[in-house]
């Protein structure tokens, strides 16, 4: 071994020394920033056959890395990410349905209006209790109003968030094409990449939380990137494209656009419909699922609080012929969604529930036993646009073609259902449920509310054009005709005489309508299911609505909770194993430097011992 | 929801002690509310229970509202039906038959005493509290019961009960003041100038429900001959002598009374041969002097009755005709004039006044007409009708007694003042019926009132423990509370002065 050789040792240390100072220092200088992590620098060393340092290699610079804890969380973001979504939304939904002592929430509307009703059967000629009810109904109406706009507001953020996560998924994934494209030249280039995987990482940390993203690499530094359920979103170094059109206007109880993801080989797939996870996957349930239903629950009650009012129960008279015995019903008052209810005990004692269901629209016929709320019971449709009630009876002979029953048309356009004595068939009860379209003369219903959705309706609950309880939160109103006479909550008939104007007989019955009368609730707002659909009155169904929203958004914001605890822990871990110790880093370079200076010394040794073999020659 | 706001792990430090300070502000809001959170979402698993009491505090509280009101309602109903019982005591005491006394207005003290009762009770009638009158039924816009000047005599060309009830004696009576009966002088037939049998007819002038009916003649006299009657209507028979009756043998008619026709008059003559006393006829020097003293004794009995009995009781039919409106009943009127010959009764609703004003259509149950709702299944019924049965008799027979003329003071009317107060007195206390109609009326009030206090201290006692329940749901432990702030504050400050230490020990300061 040689001066030389040793000159030369000292000169590839330093080198070396050089490029760790170099990297320590962008150490040091990136430490704080997001996604950085710590680099290392690696050497080859190559040796001549004396074993002396023939040269040094140091271009290497790599990242320190935990794979594992990377992907454990990515992979929580998209979960938490959801959750935090839905947490954030079910909130809002909260306080809009269920503020605790806000004289202007449902519950406290309700109570306000069974209140002043009760005032009223005390005092039903005074115009002060009959504006009362008239204002309570009013405030009842408009708070159902501005919920549900509320909450198509809030249909609509969670659209245009939508976009904005679309366009900003198209970005992440055209970004990766980019980096991609990097990472390919530098590594032609020899360079180093890990700045770049650094980049490419975050890119992806912000893909796993729009949606849950399963990444392969297919080695050479590709990614391949599909959703949960295996669509592709990246492959090859190729993104797929992504569209999403805002909706413009988002129609009750339908959904909204859907993200369309073209891959590079040209398949196109709905995004929406391949995930469940991931921020976008919480706006799309929120959008088409949460709010949707919300919005049923609302319409749900419009629909509930209106028919109690407007609804009276049509009897039949008994009837016997020969020897059957049975009921003959009149069914001139129906209206489209009006009911006629049978109860009859067959052969063999079982008793059963026959619902029929007035429609316009002939279409619509068959019914299913779902057009009905109850479960009990068996349902027909019933073609009602001849306006003839001979023609409703023929429908109804045919529907009950397979009982015992002797069904018939009493000569004059009247249902007449009669028992059988030889198969011992029975008929239990017969009545109508029909929506009365005069203030006075047809019992003591009162159309409180109209359906104000288009002109002004009365609402029959009709199943035509999608039911017109959907969306009828959006258009319930107090009847004009009432606002204009509010009398008409106390004068229920003209005929024979002019009932006393201090009649209490009405404000019980819609007192009774509020409070006391019991229905089976649509399963379809997700309270009770459709085999035990909810009963109880609608003031009940109030509260249930309101606790339900209070429980989703209390069940939201817990787990939203419980996954932000784990992605911060993840998120920590995840931290400790990349980041940079500036403490370590300085030690180190602490370390350089002595090692810098220590070869410094070598070549100034070298140094001096060749002057001193020059001076000495 | 900008992606820019996606959790990054270089910030999960500062995400700790913000969570931190989030719950700080969290509880501090607690403590000013005094509530666990500002929605239903935040009150835990009791929301439902919660939503439901909170509600049932609101409809109490509009319950207790509605029972104010009726109480007071119920209060002053309770007041006036024990005056008006009271009344009904008092006007038994003034229908006393043994108290004639003519005042110089031509009224006896009793009648005087009758008014001023009358009077009360019309007023107390017309009670009105805050704009409802009880006894109006559901009409609480008007007093319910007429002024007693238009009641007793008219209002323009609307007949008043004076009127009515003249109407009624009048064809009750008939133009002989007999009962509606002819009684035909003497057919005698003569051997030479001896009488050897005389006749008179007794027959009803016409076929109505006015008047005496004759029904039986049962004769016990010698030597007549009774023809008739045959059961028709219009009914007669003859009475003939054809000899002397011995003394002491009777004759008996038996009349039945009007309206009905079941009550009976049975008028029983004896005869006498010497001076005549009451119900007995004397024999004459021949039989047609005996069949002549026969005949005027019956006339004149008749009469009598007429006057007074049979003038008692068209007076009361007049009274159920004009005061029985109960369930839209129709005063029906004596078809005419002339009065004293009429067959018939007319609908007299467009020419009479009426006395009661209030709702009147028909019900099965007058306390329905007035309802307050006290709780969720219970509905307190106390209207009332001033027509109803037990205020009506009142003052039927209060009306009844002021309208009768008693001012000639002679026997027959001190007869007739004998025979109304006994009646009026049956009107207002009826046989065999233990508890007036007036006190029918208050048990049902005071049911409904004690019913009305009961709910009201059942309603204080559920709504304060419903409030503690629902203070319990939302409410916070301010004791709890001020701990968890103070432990948090620690915390926070620790936190920070840990982080702040953290940050400090770096090489970077000791180099």
């Amino acid at each position: 071994m040689g001066l030389t050789s040793a000159l030369n040792t000292a000169r590839f240390g330093i080198d070396y020394n050089q490029k760790q100072i170099e990297v320590t220092a962008a150490n040091i200088a990136n430490a704080d920033q997001v996604g950085y992590t710590a680099k290392k620098v690696s050497v080859d060393v190559f040796f001549d056959g004396q074993g002396n340092v023939s040269g040094i290699q140091s271009t290497q610079v790599t990242r320190i890395i935990d794979e594992r804890i990377q992907a454990a969380y990515f992979g929580s973001l998209a979960e938490t990410n959801y959750s935090y979504q839905i947490a954030d939304y079910t909130g809002r939904l909260d306080e809009i349905i269920g503020t605790i002592e806000d004289g202007s929430s449902m519950t406290s509307l309700a109570t306000e209006m069974s209140n002043t009703l009760s005032s009223l059967v005390n005092d039903p000629s005074s115009y002060a209790a009959q504006q009362e009810v008239i204002s309570a109904a009013q405030g009842f109406a408009r708070e159902l109003n501005s919920s549900y706009a509320e909450i198509n507001e809030m249909r609509q953020q969670a659209d245009d968030a939508l976009a904005q996560q679309a366009d900003k998924l198209g970005d992440l994934l055209q970004s990766m094409e980019d980096i991609d494209e990097s990472l390919d030249e530098a590594r032609a280039a020899g360079l180093s990449t890990a700045d770049l995987l650094d980049e490419r990482d975050r890119y992806i940390e912000q893909l796993s939380g729009l949606l849950e993203i399963k990444i392969t690499d297919q080695g050479e530094g590709n990614l391949l990137i599909r959703t949960a359920n295996g669509q592709q979103l990246y492959a090859n170094g190729k993104a797929s494209t992504v569209a999403f059109n805002s909706t413009a206007a988002l129609q009750p109880g339908k959904a909204g656009g859907t993200i369309a993801v073209t891959t590079p080989g040209g398949t196109t797939f709905d995004l929406l419909q391949n995930i469940e996870s991931g921020s976008i996957g919480a706006l799309a349930e929120l959008r088409d699922e949460i709010l949707v239903e919300a919005q049923t629950q609302l319409d749900t009650i419009a629909a509930e609080m209106s028919l109690a009012f407007s609804n009276v129960t049509v009897d039949s008279t008994a009837t016997t012929v020969g020897l059957e015995s049975g009921y003959t019903l009149d069914l001139s008052a129906l209206q489209a969604g009006n009911t006629v209810s049978l109860t009859y005990q067959d052969t063999a004692g079982d008793t059963h529930e026959v619902t029929f269901v007035a429609v316009e629209d002939a279409t619509l016929l068959p019914l299913a036993n779902s057009a009905t709320a109850r479960a009990d019971d068996t349902v027909y449709g019933i073609d009602i646009s001849s306006g003839n009630t001979a023609n409703y009876v023929t429908q109804i002979i045919a529907a009950l073609g397979g009982t015992n029953l002797n069904v018939s048309d009493d000569g004059s356009g009247n249902l007449q259902v009669l028992g059988d004595t030889g198969t011992n068939t029975i008929v239990d009860s017969l009545t109508a449920d029909v929506t009365v379209s005069s203030s006075t003369d047809q019992g003591l219903g009162l159309a409180l509310f109209v359906d104000k959705t288009e002109g002004v309706n009365d609402f029959t609950d009709a199943l035509e054009d999608g039911g017109q309880r959907l969306g009828y939160a959006w258009g319930i109103a107090v009847n004009p005709a009432l606002v204009a006479d509010s009398s008409q909550l106390v004068n229920y008939q003209t005929t024979p005489s002019v009932n006393s104007p201090n009649d209490p007989a009405r404000a019980q019955y819609l007192l009774n309508a509020l409070t006391n009368d019991t229905v089976a609730f649509d399963s379809g707002a997700g309270i009770g299911n459709a085999a035990s659909p909810y009963q109880g009155t609608v003031m009940q169904y109030i509260n249930q609505v309101t606790a339900y929203q209070g429980n989703q958004a209390e069940d939201a914001e817990t787990y939203s909770n419980a996954r932000d605890t784990v992605t911060t822990n993840f998120a920590a871990r995840y931290e400790e194993s990349y980041s940079v110790d500036v403490d370590a880093e300085l030690a180190f370079l602490i370390e350089l430097q002595n090692a810098y200076a220590a070869s410094a010394r070598v070549m100034q040794t070298v140094n001096e011992l060749y002057e001193t073999l020059l001076n000495s020659i | 929801m900008p992606v820019g706001s996606l959790v990054t792990s270089r910030s999960y430090l500062s995400k700790q002690l913000t969570s931190i300070h989030k719950a700080l502000t969290e509880k501090s809001t607690q403590l000013s509310t005094g509530k666990v959170s500002t929605t239903y979402g935040g009150v835990g698993d009791n929301r439902l229970l919660d939503l439901q009491l909170t509600q049932k505090i609101g409809q109490i509280d509009s319950y207790q509202e509605t029972i104010t009101r009726a109480n007071l309602h119920l209060k002053t109903m309770n007041l006036t039906l024990d005056r008006m019982e009271g009344l009904r005591l008092d006007a038994k005491s003034a229908y006393d038959p043994n108290d004639f006394e003519l005042e110089a207005d031509g009224q006896t003290q009793t009648q005087s005493t009758a008014e001023l009762l009358l009077h009360e009770t019309a007023n107390l009638l017309n009670t009105e509290v805050a704009g409802y009158y009880l006894f109006g039924g559901t009409d609480t816009t008007n007093n319910p019961v007429a002024d007693i000047d238009t009641i007793m005599n008219g209002s323009g060309s609307l007949a008043g009960f004076r009127t009515i009830s003249d109407e009624y004696v009048q064809a009750n009576l008939g133009a002989n003041n007999n009962g509606r009966l002819d009684i035909s002088a003497l057919t005698t037939n003569y051997l030479g100038l001896i009488p050897t049998d005389s006749t008179f007819t007794i027959a009803e002038d016409g076929a109505h429900d006015f008047g005496f009916d004759i029904s039986s003649v049962t004769n016990g006299l010698s030597n007549t001959t009774i023809t008739g009657p045959g059961g028709g209507d219009p009914d007669s028979f003859d009475v003939t002598l054809t000899g002397q009756p011995v003394q002491g043998e009777t004759i008996s008619i038996e009349f039945t009374l009007p309206p009905n026709h079941t009550d009976t008059y049975t008028l029983e003559l004896t005869a006498a041969d010497s001076q005549a006393g009451e119900n007995q006829f004397l024999i004459g020097a021949d039989l047609e002097e005996t069949t002549q003293n026969l005949r005027d004794a019956i006339s004149s009995a008749l009469e009598e009755e007429a006057q007074t009995n049979l003038k008692a009781i068209a007076n009361q039919w007049a009274a159920d005709e004009f005061f029985d409106t109960y369930n839209g009943g129709t005063t029906m009127r004596v078809d005419g004039p002339p009065y004293d010959t009429a067959t018939g009764v007319v609908d007299g609703s467009a020419t009479t006044v009426a006395w009661y004003t209030g709702e009147n259509s028909v019900t099965t149950n007058p306390r329905e007409d007035k309802r307050a709702v006290i709780d969720t299944n219970l509905t307190l019924n106390y209207g009332a009708r001033a027509n109803e049965q037990g205020i009506t008799d009142l003052m039927k027979s209060l009306a009844t007694f002021v309208a009768a003329d008693f001012s000639g003071g002679t026997t027959t009317d001190e007869k007739y003042y004998n025979t109304l107060s006994q009646n009026m007195r049956t009107v207002v206390s009826p046989v065999g019926e233990s508890q007036s109609g007036i006190s029918n009326i208050a048990t049902d009030i005071a049911i409904a009132y004690r019913t009305l206090e009961m709910t009201d201290d059942r309603h204080t006692q559920m709504k304060s423990s419903y409030l503690t329940t629902v203070g319990e749901i939302e409410g916070v432990d301010n004791d709890t509370l001020a701990m968890e702030i103070l432990q948090l504050q620690t915390n926070l400050e620790t936190s920070y002065r840990a982080s702040s230490i953290v940050f400090q020990l770096s090489l970077v300061n000791y180099i």
